[in-house]
Order: structure tokens, then sequence, then C-alpha cells
């Protein structure tokens, strides 16, 4: 585990992110727990709690912050969100595929398209941190 | 292009009395970078070899080098 306060909030956040999401998406196929809306919520208030507590931590601690976004980091950053693109062309195609087929209703992929746009680069970095290649 | 760099980085940190935590404070990157450098995963910037070099007193060739046959 880092030290860095930083590097630290990222990894928690970005954990927290991705179970958040994950647990919408089970509970949705499950058709159990609350409905779609409030999943959102959750999701956006963690994901905005972790942005605000993440910049202050930031602007409190601006060497931590340096050496978190460095080359490094910036570089798994910048792969995370390349993979996150092609995530999300994927499971549109599929969605797509799912929608023209009667198999799933058009406004509920486009529902579901924004929980995999914002939770598949956060596990990108997740597994990246998990494999040593980041912190 | 895909060469995988020979690292002496360990080895000059250590003659240094450095440890991988003192060395990325020093400059400016997360421990985790260092040891990712010096394990050969990740090619560090022309830059942050520069730095390196400085810090540890040595040229960035002391630090790295090719591969005698590239393929």
């Amino acid at each position: 585990m880092s030290n860095n306060p930083v590097s630290r909030a990222r990894l928690f956040g970005s954990a927290a992110i991705v179970i958040a999401t994950l647990c919408a998406i089970s509970a949705s196929v499950l058709s159990i727990g609350p409905p779609g809306l409030t999943w959102a919520a959750i999701i956006a208030t963690i994901a905005i709690g972790y942005a605000i507590i993440s910049a202050v931590i930031s602007l409190l601690n601006p060497d931590a912050a340096d050496a978190a976004w460095d080359e490094q980091n910036s570089a798994v950053h910048r792969d995370s969100l390349i993979f996150g693109f092609w995530a999300v062309l994927a499971v549109f195609i599929l969605f797509l595929a799912l929608s023209l087929t009667d198999r799933m209703d058009p406004a509920m992929a486009f529902y579901w398209l924004g929980p995999v746009l914002g939770a598949v680069p956060p596990a990108y970095y997740v597994v990246a941190v998990l494999r040593g290649r980041a912190e | 292009m895909s060469v995988r760099l020979i690292v002496h980085l360990r080895a000059h940190r250590t003659k240094a009395g450095l440890t991988q935590a003192e060395l990325a404070a020093a400059v400016g990157v997360s421990r985790k970078t260092i040891n990712t450098i010096e394990n050969g995963v990740f090619t560090p910037s022309t830059i942050l070899a520069l730095t390196l070099a400085e810090e540890l007193e040595c040229s960035v060739h002391d630090l790295f080098e090719l591969p005698d046959e590239q393929d």
C-alpha cells in the first residue's frame, strides 16, 4: 500500500466506483434492491465525493500530488482511458445487437452505457495497481 | 520499436545509499515508478532518465543500455 495520500485516495475512490457499479449491475440483473436511478445516484455520489476528496488532498499535499501523477501513473491513466473507449464501443455494439433483436430496451441500453463508461477506466487502474504497474 | 532496456539503476541507487522511496522523493516520482524502472517494467522518459542520472551523479548510459543484438 502506497504512503502517498493522493495515490491512496485514487485507489480507494476507483475501487469504490467499480464495486458500486458491479453491485448496481448485479442488482439489476437479479431484479433486486433499489431502482436504477437510486443506484445511479449512489455511483454519482461516490464519484463526485472521490473527486472532491482527491482535489482537497492534492491541494494540501502538492508534492504528493506530483508524485502520484508522475509519468508512469499518467501513462497508466492514459491507457485506462483508451481501454475504456474500446470497452464502451464493444458494449455499445453488444447493446445495439440486443436492441435490434428486441432483447433489450434501447433506453435501458443507453442508460447502462453510463456506468460502463464511468467504471471501466477505474477498474483498469485498480487492476494496474494490483499488478504492480501503478501506485 | 520495442526494446527491453538493460537497467543498472538498482546498483547505482544502492551504491549511493538510497532507498527507492528516498530516490523517488528526490526526483519527484512515486516509489512504484522507481521500482518498475528497476525491474524493467517501465521505461522512463528522457527527462526522468537524465534527472535520475543527475541525482545519482552518473551518466544515463551508466543507468541504461540497449541490448547488444536487437530484433
